[in-house]
């Protein structure tokens, strides 16, 4: 019996209706593997062949051809599209779907209004964002203020959440991070008493909104090489799984090794690169924000020197949102430079004794009046 | 290469396959190379001569009928050409409609100059005007249905008073899938199972447009360094484009970034062979971070003459044309 012609090199032949036909060079094997399976005849694979027969063909263990068939997926072919398609979907949701999801999704306030606004309510969550600026402009400051932050209750309009801090470049003062706990802490309280539409329990809260529970929750990882940083992030997802409350991830700052000691400036872009992709995948798997501070460096152009986010090009592209930091006539500014949702946008913000806070007058006052 | 005995010749028995076997044809490829005559004189002597002539003459027919028809000019000028419009009148006059079904466009830019904007922007167009399903494969978590949203109730306007309109707007919202993907493998994988998907369930999937925002991030780790299975791998998502935008006519648009060329000027990234894999590459920036005004100029066109270019602003409401009346009036 002759099949169809499609069949040879389209998908068929030899396969049931589910299985996918995958090029052997397409799938996640070692290297050795893959030369075995092409040099017997395999540049194609599909799901359903029988371990046995695969591991006489290309003499490996049975172990082996098992590992190999199981990276080929299958589909659920009784359903159009991939969505809600069943167990082998690739987490295909519609814009629709996600949509209603998306309103429905928390924000970090960084307890500055003006910069909350420019960034459609605070730092979002399932995204990436980067905070770049000169040294002493506030990355950290806003780096810890994110990590108190984050764990406001859900009760009084925050999270709820614990946050991760890697911190590269030793900045991360814990005398800093009590200081401004406190302060939040009492404003939380205080609040929460003066409030009467908020309808909590004081002496519950009291439990949860104090500088001891609020400091515990800060996980606190000192890297110190650009190995030890690229380790922890692979980490990440395991601590993920033993600390599910984790809805924020700080790097202060991600620049700090790899500005120095790279000689291969290609192994330093696959680097970075690789890096954004995993903290990508863990902000929208385990539904966190990803706040990565970005040093900034001095780019020689045509009219002189300019002031840039350091990393180079490839790297602006890593982040979903950018935000820079920088000073204009002794007011700290911040310019909101990349986000797919949002507009352009400057907002002046201070930092205190209390944390961030709102700037003294308002930037856009100061520039319409 | 696909082994003989998988083809499903009644006439390759075992005996038959044996002898194959020795004469060292095991691959298709062994077979289309091999000398038939030499092979058959060879036979001439054996037990199974008979089975053996039978099982190449089955074979060759098999195989001739896999063969693609050719077409001639007149039969290809004669196909129509879909075109999906951006939504945006200057650049779909730049395109001379827009981009087209059938081949890969590709979007170069630097960081923050309307590439995924106008990735979301033909989302929602290609939903809305054509009413067609669209995959939108999202490697950087940008993908943002609020702002899909928006662009779709720019393009309905005040329609969107009436109950219809909105139902309207929710039907082109669930006919957009994202998909998060962030390696090359899922990616891969992703891919082989949708053009799998699309030769089964054609005639009730209409799917048209396929984007992936970007490329290059999944690209870019596995680039590079002492090995040269990155590079097979970037040449395997390269050759699944070709194949779904040719055998399934969808309209793929995919995003690039750039990195720093000669005397720093922009160049896009992933070297000289990805440069063949898109049919169109249109090359945007941006002339002042402060301003709304972008710029696409057209870096290759397998259809039109290039370094041509428009302007075009990002607003509310998603992209439109740049009128300079409007900078005359000072709006």
């Amino acid at each position: 019996m002759l099949l169809p012609l499609v069949h040879l090199y389209g998908p068929g032949v030899w396969r049931q209706e589910e299985e996918v036909l995958m090029d052997v060079v397409a799938l996640p094997l070692p290297p050795s593997l893959r030369s075995k399976l092409q040099a017997a005849g395999y540049s194609t694979i599909d799901g359903s062949i029988s371990p046995v027969q695969l591991a006489r063909d290309v003499s490996i263990t049975h172990e082996e051809a098992l590992g190999i068939i199981k990276l080929v997926p299958s589909f659920n072919s009784t359903r159009i599209g991939f969505v809600s398609s069943g167990s082998a979907d690739f987490g295909g949701q519609s814009a629709w779907d996600l949509l209603r999801n998306e309103k429905a999704r928390r924000r970090i306030v960084t307890s500055c209004q003006e910069l909350d606004s420019i960034l459609g309510g605070g730092v979002c969550t399932k995204e990436m964002t980067e905070i770049c600026g000169v040294p002493g402009v506030g990355k950290t400051q806003l780096g810890i203020q994110l990590a108190i932050n984050v764990q406001i209750p859900i009760s009084l309009g925050g999270l709820g959440g614990h946050a991760v801090y890697i911190d590269t470049e030793g900045s991360f003062m814990v005398e800093r991070a009590v200081q401004m706990t406190e302060s939040r802490v009492n404003e939380l309280m205080k609040k929460a008493s003066v409030d009467s539409q908020l309808k909590v329990n004081l002496e519950n809260l009291k439990r949860e909104v104090n500088v001891d529970h609020f400091l515990s929750h800060i996980y606190y990882f000192r890297i110190h090489d650009a190995t030890e940083e690229v380790a922890v992030i692979n980490s990440m997802e395991k601590f993920m799984v033993d600390h599910s409350e984790v809805r924020l991830i700080v790097i202060d700052s991600v620049t700090f090794h790899f500005r120095q000691g790279f000689d291969d400036m290609a192994l330093r872009t696959r680097l970075l690169s690789t890096l954004s992709q995993k903290l990508m995948a863990l902000a929208q798997k385990h539904d966190l924000a990803v706040v990565v501070v970005n040093q900034v460096t001095n780019k020689v152009t045509s009219e002189g020197l300019e002031v840039v986010p350091a990393l180079g090009e490839s790297w602006s592209h890593a982040c979903t949102n950018r935000l820079i930091l920088y000073w204009n006539d002794g007011q700290r500014l911040a310019y909101l430079f990349k986000s797919p949702s949002l507009p352009n946008a400057t907002a002046a913000y201070d930092v205190s004794s209390r944390g961030i806070t709102d700037a003294a007058y308002s930037y856009k006052k100061a520039k319409y009046t | 290469m696909v082994l003989l005995e998988n083809l499903s010749i009644p006439s390759f028995t075992a005996a038959v396959r044996a002898f194959f076997a020795a004469e060292g044809i095991v691959t298709v490829e062994d077979f289309l190379l091999h000398d038939l005559h030499k092979f058959l004189a060879v036979a001439e002597q054996s037990a199974v001569c008979v089975d053996v002539k039978e099982a190449v003459v089955e074979a060759l027919s098999y195989l001739e009928n896999l063969q693609e028809k050719w077409k001639d000019g007149l039969g290809l000028s004669q196909q129509p050409v879909g075109y999906l419009s951006l939504g945006c009148e200057s650049i779909d006059k730049l395109l001379e409609g827009g981009i087209q079904e059938g081949t890969l466009t590709e979007l170069v830019g630097a960081s923050s100059t309307g590439k995924t904007q106008i990735c979301m922007q033909a989302a929602a167009c290609a939903a809305y005007n054509q009413q067609c399903s669209v995959i939108y494969v999202d490697t950087c978590g940008a993908f943002s249905s609020q702002r899909v949203a928006h662009m779709l109730g720019g393009m309905l306007g005040s329609l969107l008073q009436v109950e219809e309109q909105r139902t309207e707007l929710t039907l082109s919202l669930k006919s957009i899938e994202r998909i998060a993907v962030f390696d090359i493998f899922s990616l891969l994988t992703f891919l082989q199972g949708t053009y799998d998907k699309l030769l089964t369930e054609s005639e009730n999937w209409r799917l048209r447009l396929l984007i992936i925002d970007s490329v290059s991030s999944v690209i870019s780790p596995v680039l590079g360094g002492n090995h040269s299975q990155g590079h097979a791998l970037m040449i395997s998502v390269g050759q699944i484009l070709k194949k779904l935008a040719a055998r399934q006519r969808l309209a793929i648009l995919f995003t690039n970034h750039t990195v720093a060329g000669i005397g720093g000027q922009p160049r896009p990234a992933l070297g000289g062979s990805w440069k063949s894999v898109p049919h169109t590459r249109l090359m945007l920036s941006h002339d002042s971070p402060r301003s709304d005004v972008y710029r696409m100029s057209i870096l290759k066109h397998t259809g039109q003459c290039c370094s041509r270019q428009t302007t075009f602003r990002i607003g509310r409401a998603g992209l439109h044309s740049f009128d300079t009346r409007e900078v005359a009036t000072g709006r």
